[in-house]
C-alpha cells in the first residue's frame, strides 16, 4: 500500500510538477517535425507517421574510421535520447535531501521509496515519448500525412546507401514490418528507461550531473561504434539487422536492455537499503 | 511505552568519526536535550535514530528491533532536522497532507488542529514559498507532531522564532512529553535547552562528554 501511495506522491511531484520540462520537449518535437519536412522528407510522396519516427530514431549510419571520413555527431537522435535522461536525473535526489526526506521517514521503507523511483523514471521517459508520438501524429494529421506505420522505401535509401537485399523485397513505395515498428517504438523507450534507472543508482557514488556524462557517453560510443555491446545501436532504427548488413538485432538489445535496467535497479535497492542520507547533492 | 537503547554507537564518513562510541538509553514521557557545539555530533546522532543514516558500529534498538535490521525506520517518529523543507507550490495544509498521505494516519482535522496548534491558519492559501522563515520553521514542527507520534525529534526548533514563537516551541514540547512521547531535542539556546530537559547529554567531538539528569541540571 505504501509503495502506490510513493508512486502517486512521485507522480505528482516528479511528473506534474516538472510540466515545463515537458513543455519544453514539445517544443523541441516540432522542430524536429519540421526540420524532418524541410529536409530529408521534403519530396516523400506522402509523409507516414512512420516516416517521422524513422527519421528522428535513426540515429547515423555506421562509421567507418578512415583519412577523410569525417565522424558526423547524431545530434538529433542524441537530443532525443538525452532530454529524457535529463529530465529524470535531479529528481529522485531533489526530494532525498528536501522534502521527500520527510515522505521516506513516513514511508518506513527504503525499498518502497526506491522502486518507486524506478516506477517514477520508466512512466517519465514514457511520457516523453508519448508526446513524442502525440505531436508526430498531429502533424502528420494536420500536414496531409498518413497515420501508416510503414516508412517510406525512398527515405531509407536517402539515409541508408546500401540497405541489404530484404528492403528491396517489400513490394510497393511502403516498408510495413512488425519488426521495424518495434523498433522505432520500443527501442528508444527502453533503452532511455534502461540508462535512466542505471543513472539514478550511480548517482548514489557519484554526482546526478557524473552519471549523465557517463551515459551521454555511452551513446556517443554507441555511436560510433557498430557493437552490439553498446546499447545505444540498439535504439537507431538505421542500425537494425533489417536493414543493414551487420546490423543489430532488436530482440537481442530487447534482452539486454531488460537486464540493465532490472539489474540497476535491484543493485540501487541493495546500496540504497544502507545510504547515508545527508545533506549534499 | 517505547524504549530506545544505543549501544557502542560509532558513525564515520570518509574517514572522519562523528560519532565515536554512543551509548544510552531512552524511553517515553522524558524531555531529552542534546547539548554541544557545532558539529559535536547531535544533528548526526538524531539522523541515527531517525534511520537516515547507518551506524558504523554499534546498533540502535527501538522497542527491542534492530534499527537498520528489523526496521528500517523507527514506527512512529516525528522528524524536524535542521531546515525544513517542503514544497514551495503548495500551501502549509496542503503540505502536511501530501505527507500525512503516505501513512494515512493522520486526517483533515488533526492537521487543521496541528497547524492552529503551531500558530499557522489552516485556512492560509499562500503558498509555502512566500511563507517567512518563522512560518517555515513552525509548519516544520507541524510535519513533526501532526501524527502524534511515539518519538519526536526537533533539531534546533526555535531558530528563526521570534519570542512568542520561542515560548510556543517550549508548551509543545512539554505536551509532548504529557502525551508520553519520548522527546529529543537540541538547541542552541542552553537556557532553554535546561529548561526543558529532563535529562541532557553533552556531546562533544562526537563522544558523549557528559549526562545529566534531573535536579544535577
Amino acid at each position: 500500500m505504501t509503495f502506490f501511495r510513493l508512486c502517486k506522491y512521485d507522480f505528482k511531484n516528479g511528473m506534474l510538477r516538472e510540466g515545463l520540462k515537458y513543455l519544453i520537449s514539445l517544443v523541441l518535437f516540432l522542430g524536429f517535425c519540421i526540420g524532418f519536412v524541410c529536409t530529408k522528407g521534403s519530396n516523400l510522396n506522402t509523409r507516414t507517421f512512420g516516416d517521422f519516427l524513422f527519421y528522428m530514431t535513426a540515429g547515423m549510419e555506421e562509421y567507418i574510421p578512415m583519412p577523410g571520413n569525417v565522424f558526423m555527431f547524431p545530434a538529433l537522435w542524441m537530443l532525443l535520447m538525452l532530454v529524457p535522461l535529463y529530465m529524470t536525473l535531479y529528481y529522485p535526489f531533489k526530494d532525498l535531501t528536501e522534502y521527500g526526506k520527510n515522505v521516506l521517514v513516513n514511508s518506513k521503507s527504503r525499498s518502497a521509496w526506491w522502486l518507486s523511483k524506478c516506477v517514477w523514471a520508466v512512466a517519465s521517459v514514457f511520457l516523453y515519448f508519448l508526446l513524442l508520438w502525440g505531436v508526430i501524429a498531429l502533424f502528420c494529421l494536420c500536414g496531409g500525412g498518413t497515420l501508416s506505420l510503414g516508412v517510406s522505401k525512398s527515405l531509407i535509401y536517402k539515409l541508408i546507401p546500401m540497405p541489404v537485399e530484404n528492403v528491396y523485397a517489400f513490394s510497393g513505395e511502403m516498408i510495413v514490418s512488425g519488426k521495424l515498428t518495434l523498433q522505432m517504438f520500443l527501442m528508444p523507450v527502453l533503452i532511455v528507461s534502461a540508462f535512466s534507472i542505471l543513472q539514478m543508482t550511480a548517482s548514489l557514488w557519484i554526482k546526478p550531473f557524473f552519471s549523465f556524462c557517463i551515459s551521454a557517453g555511452v551513446l556517443v560510443l554507441s555511436a560510433y561504434y557498430l557493437h552490439p555491446a553498446f546499447l545505444g545501436n540498439y535504439a537507431m532504427s538505421q542500425r537494425n539487422s533489417m536493414l543493414i548488413q551487420n546490423g543489430v538485432d532488436c530482440q537481442i538489445g530487447i534482452v539486454f536492455s531488460v537486464v540493465l535496467l532490472v539489474l540497476s535497479c535491484a543493485v540501487g535497492l541493495c546500496a540504497f537499503r544502507r545510504y547515508d542520507i545527508l545533506n549534499k547533492e | 511505552m517505547t524504549e530506545i537503547a544505543i549501544q557502542n554507537l560509532s558513525k564515520t564518513i570518509k574517514s572522519n568519526a562523528v560519532i565515536q562510541d554512543i551509548s544510552m538509553n531512552l524511553k517515553s514521557g522524558v524531555i531529552y536535550g542534546f547539548k554541544g557545539i557545532n558539529g559535536s555530533g547531535k544533528t548526526m546522532l538524531m539522523r541515527l535514530i531517525c534511520g537516515l543514516i547507518r551506524p558504523t558500529e554499534g546498533e540502535i534498538r527501538i522497542n527491542g528491533k534492530t534499527l537498520g535490521k528489523d526496521l528500517s525506520f523507527p514506527e512512529s517518529i516525528g522528524v524536524f532536522l535542521e531546515n525544513p523543507a517542503f514544497l514551495d507550490s503548495y500551501s502549509g495544509f496542503q503540505n502536511l497532507k501530501i505527507l500525512a498521505s503516505i501513512k494515512s494516519v493522520a486526517t483533515d482535522e488533526d492537521i487543521r488542529a496541528t497547524l492552529s496548534r503551531v500558530g499557522l491558519s489552516p485556512n492560509d492559501k499562500k503558498k509555502y514559498r512566500k511563507y517567512s522563515l518563522g512560518m517555515k520553521q513552525r509548519l516544520g514542527i507541524a510535519a513533526a507532531i501532526m501524527e502524534k507520534p511515539d518519538i519526536v525529534i526537533l533539531d534546533e526548533p526555535t531558530n528563526s522564532l521570534d519570542a512568542d514563537g520561542v515560548m510556543l516551541v517550549k508548551q509543545i514540547v512539554q505536551e509532548e512529553k504529557v502525551r508520553g512521547a519520548l522527546v529529543i531535542l537540541s538547541c542552541h539556546d542552553g537556557a532553554l535547552l535546561e529548561g526543558l530537559s529532563d535529562e541532557i547529554f553533552l556531546l562533544e567531538s562526537g563522544h558523549l562528554a557528559e549526562h545529566t539528569v534531573g535536579d544535577e541540571i
